[in-house]
């Protein structure tokens, strides 16, 4: 009897895997999959631009989101596109990074630009807002709102780039906010840093909130909120009494076409696709390649759905540690890993809808046009690894199998795996240490931990890509780089880079050539992400930092 | 009986204080900066130094665990989320009812599903009944959670159209996930409750019951449950206190925004006041069910009761 049981049981284990190996068809071979994202008839439409007359008012649109902590306007990474439809700032950035006036005025023709005046070899800039702006609880938001709200954020919230530089935020009058910066903004995108990242809250309406508005939100956009339950929903409604009533004024970014937007606080992909299918969510974003092909063309939900791909703004690179504790302070070995990656082989590897880059620089941003650097000759625009190179630079390197360490985080699993298989296939001894962040970063600072990071960087351009990683100032001594690299000749190109007047082709194409002269860093690729959208949607508003905008969005209306 | 109890509880301060100490000591050794990671990478050095000093983490290790024992034991305030930026407080308040209500629901289905189940195994015994029971409780014992609520969502959510993939806005929210929160302790509980049971069945005072004449049912009831129960009420406390502190595997896949995710954002955050005060509550709380528990062992069986009261009189220097 014990022996029928064991092997009803081993029979049973085995039709359970057999079942879990999914359906009966091949998995989709990665050549059609990029083929068929880009057949998408939806990346056309949704750049033709707005019907906005004859847009129709959807009910309501529920969009998967991943789960935010807080809903406070300030100081927090992780917040729902809600923010933008709530909240308000004095210049936001469009989808393409471009700066526009929204609170401030407009049709104030300053010298620096729309609303805007500065005085040039000084740090103020005073901004000129409207003076009939208002809250969702009806009072005025004026300057000493604008001068409010950044000195809290200042003081009290987390900034990225404000300490040391922002100084002062004071109202002069109603209409009126003057900002003292330490100097002159003349760095790209410093003066966007500040201006497009503080939303405007009334005074009296933040003190009045009992969460410091962390679990409500009184702002000054076409949403208000409705309701909020921490760690599953979040509610928004339009603002029938939105405050902009002169439609020349009012751009796409600030129509509210849905009458309530619903997020749905979903971490788990596997749930958002399954929301997707039964129809409990109509919006998600950022959605993976292989989660996205049931809603293609000729997938099972492409009636309902459309997909919308597009570059991300994250530029994944190989950096080395070049500090006299690493192996990889010997340029030698930093060219022999540079030369053992395979970089179309590693796109291909994980899933064919990322794009290999030839430098450090992604298409995603404005200045990557400015240097042709798929021309250049050098380790990063090579299309095949030579074994006999690799192992030529491994003999000048004296390199006798001694352990490489590979640091990486989390999300970058299954790219650090097959590096490090590339690299052990040329006779590279590495072992890969796959951390959390926290984990990695507290690693990274370590210059006898680890030896080569994969990594992933992100900004507002190339060149603030290239400040983020590798300025002497995002390290508490300010001589190194965050990986332990010390040439200050690099150093001072990276900061007439990333001057407004220095910001130019030449000295872009100089940073990059003394970079790969030295072997300091290696792209590898950037990603595409997939927002699958309601098929009703007919134009896809985005605003900054691609957060989609569903209420601005248009949609069409319901065939009868 | 009294003296006991309050000997218990003092302990469980005692327990509770070595736990705030210890789990404060562990998070200042863990790697991994707060600030660093509410600022992320591109944070300059001058911005994380600034942020530091605001959430006080510049302070010394002795400052910082001062400060942290007097709010928490004295003023009872576990600080700020440096995430969710509300009170650690408000925000347990606000998730700690759906975790136990979970939990809750989850032990009404090992008890009334797993008990039943046992007994009839027991009574069955080397039947088929029997066997599919130990088939069952393999099964559902040795896969894992989240294994199980995938499944039931995709049959009941997706192919079925039955019931809400995740959420928690109505009753329907919840019937997948406690199901999932179940299935495994329904299994462990049936078999511990048939080995109970089995063991209970042989004793002499259950044959001489039988000889007595009683009915069945009146000897599996009366006389054969209350003993071989026992160990399976403490088997019923470790699997609330292991829902509640467990849950993250289930509240993930579902989205069930409880205690489980809550402890995980911290700890992915290095959110310290959320971790502090997750596992304190939680401990405090594992402590009370432990409580529980001996005192419905003590109410079930009176040499029980009469062991504690003895112990408590020797403690306390007065023999009975």
């Amino acid at each position: 009897m014990k022996k029928y049981l064991a092997l009803l049981l081993a029979l049973c284990m085995v039709f359970a895997l057999a079942a879990c190996g999914g359906d009966s068809k091949e998995p989709e071979p990665t050549s059609n999959l990029s083929e068929k994202l880009g057949e998408q008839d939806i990346q056309k439409e949704m750049q033709e631009g707005p019907e906005q007359e004859e847009t129709y008012t959807r009910d309501r649109v529920v969009l998967a989101w991943n789960s935010v902590t807080s809903l406070s306007p300030w100081g927090t990474r992780n917040s729902t596109p809600g923010n933008y439809e709530v909240y308000e700032m004095l210049y936001e950035c469009d989808a393409n990074g471009e700066m526009y006036p929204l609170l401030a005025d407009a049709t104030y023709n300053g010298n620096f630009m729309p609303g805007c005046d500065h005085e040039k070899g000084t740090g103020v800039y005073t901004v000129k807002i409207y003076d009939y702006i208002k809250d969702h609880k009806g009072r005025p938001v004026t300057a000493h709102d604008v001068a409010y709200s950044y000195m809290y954020q200042l003081n009290n919230e987390s900034t990225s780039g404000w300490k040391d530089n922002l100084l002062n935020v004071e109202a002069e009058d109603d209409t009126t906010v003057v900002f003292t910066f330490a100097q002159d903004q003349t760095n790209v995108g410093q003066l966007l840093n500040i201006l497009c990242r503080c939303f405007i809250v009334n005074e009296e309406s933040h003190k009045e909130s009992a969460s410091a508005l962390a679990n409500e939100m009184i702002g000054t956009g076409p949403y208000k909120f409705k309701s909020y339950t921490s760690g599953s929903e979040l509610i928004l409604e339009r603002n029938e009494d939105y405050w902009q009533t002169n439609k020349e004024l009012r751009r796409q970014e600030q129509q509210a076409n849905v009458e309530t937007i619903v997020y749905k606080f979903i971490d788990e992909a596997s749930q958002k696709v399954i929301g997707l299918k039964t129809g409990e969510i109509d919006f998600a974003a950022v959605m993976s390649a292989k989660d996205i092909e049931p809603f293609l063309d000729g997938g099972e939900f492409a009636d309902r759905f459309n997909v919308f791909t597009y570059p991300q703004k994250f530029v994944f690179n190989l950096a080395p540690n070049c500090s006299d504790q690493s192996i990889m302070g010997d340029i030698n070995m930093r060219l022999a890993v540079f030369n053992a990656i395979d970089q179309d082989a590693l796109v291909a590897a994980l899933g064919g809808t990322d794009t290999r880059i030839y430098s450090y620089a992604s298409a995603y941003y404005s200045d990557f046009d400015w240097v042709d650097y798929k021309s250049m000759d050098n380790y990063n625009t090579r299309t095949s690894v030579d074994p006999d190179v690799v192992k030529g630079y491994l003999e000048k390197a004296g390199y006798k199998g001694e352990k490489v360490i590979l640091l990486s985080t989390n999300s970058l699993t299954d790219a650090t795996n097959v590096i490090e298989g590339m690299l052990l296939a040329q006779g590279i001894n590495v072992e890969a240490k796959i951390l959390d962040d926290p984990s990695a970063n507290a690693l990274l600072a370590d210059p006898a931990g680890w030896d080569i990071m994969v990594g992933m960087m992100a900004g507002d351009y190339n060149v603030t890509v290239w400040q983020h990683g590798f300025s002497y100032g995002n390290t508490p001594t300010g001589d190194r780089t965050m990986y332990h690299l010390i040439d200050d000749e690099w150093e001072d190109l990276l900061n007439l880079c990333i001057s407004e007047d220095g910001h130019t082709p030449e000295n872009m194409k100089a940073w990059w050539e003394h970079c790969v002269e030295n072997a300091y860093a290696m792209g590898l690729y950037t990603s595409n992400a997939h927002d699958i959208l309601p098929e009703d949607m007919t134009y896809y508003v985005r605003g900054d930092k691609l957060t989609p905008l569903t209420g601005a969005s248009t949609y069409a209306a319901p065939k009868a | 009986m009294w003296r006991y109890i309050v000997k218990r509880l003092l302990w469980m301060v005692v327990i509770v204080v070595c736990v705030a100490l210890l789990i404060f000591t562990v998070l200042w050794f863990v790697p991994g900066d707060p600030a660093q990671i509410a600022l992320g990478s591109e944070a300059t050095a001058a911005d994380l130094e600034a942020y530091r000093e605001l959430l006080g983490l510049n302070d010394p290790f002795l400052v910082q665990m001062g400060r942290f024992m007097r709010d928490t034991f004295l003023r009872l305030d576990f600080g700020i989320s440096y995430s969710f930026k509300v009170p650690v407080i408000e925000e347990f308040a606000i998730r700690l009812p759906r975790t136990f209500l979970l939990g809750a629901f989850s032990l009404v289905l090992n008890m009334v599903i797993g008990i039943p189940l046992g007994i009839l195994a027991a009574n069955h015994r080397n039947s088929v009944i029997d066997r599919g029971l130990l088939v069952f409780a393999m099964v559902f014992s040795s896969m894992p959670q989240f294994f199980f609520a995938l499944v039931l969502v995709v049959v009941f959510a997706l192919e079925l159209n039955l019931l809400p993939p995740f959420g928690i806005a109505t009753w329907k929210h919840w019937i997948i996930p406690v199901l999932a929160a179940s299935l495994s302790g329904i299994a462990q509980i049936a078999r511990h409750t048939r080995a109970s049971v089995l063991e209970t069945i042989r004793a002499d005072f259950v044959t001489t019951a039988r000889a007595k004449g009683l009915e069945e049912r009146k000897v599996i009831y009366r006389h054969m449950l209350p003993n071989a129960l026992i160990p399976v009420i403490s088997d019923l406390g470790m699997h609330l206190s292991m829902i509640v502190g467990g849950s993250v595997v289930i509240e993930t896949v579902f989205s069930f925004p409880g205690v489980g995710l809550y402890m995980l954002y911290g700890i992915n955050a290095r959110d310290y006041p959320v971790v502090r005060g997750c596992v304190l509550i939680l401990a405090v709380f594992s402590a009370f069910v432990m409580l529980v528990v001996d005192l419905v062992y003590a109410f079930l069986d009176p040499r029980i009761k009469a062991q504690y009261v003895n112990y408590a009189a020797k403690s306390g220097g007065k023999a009975k």
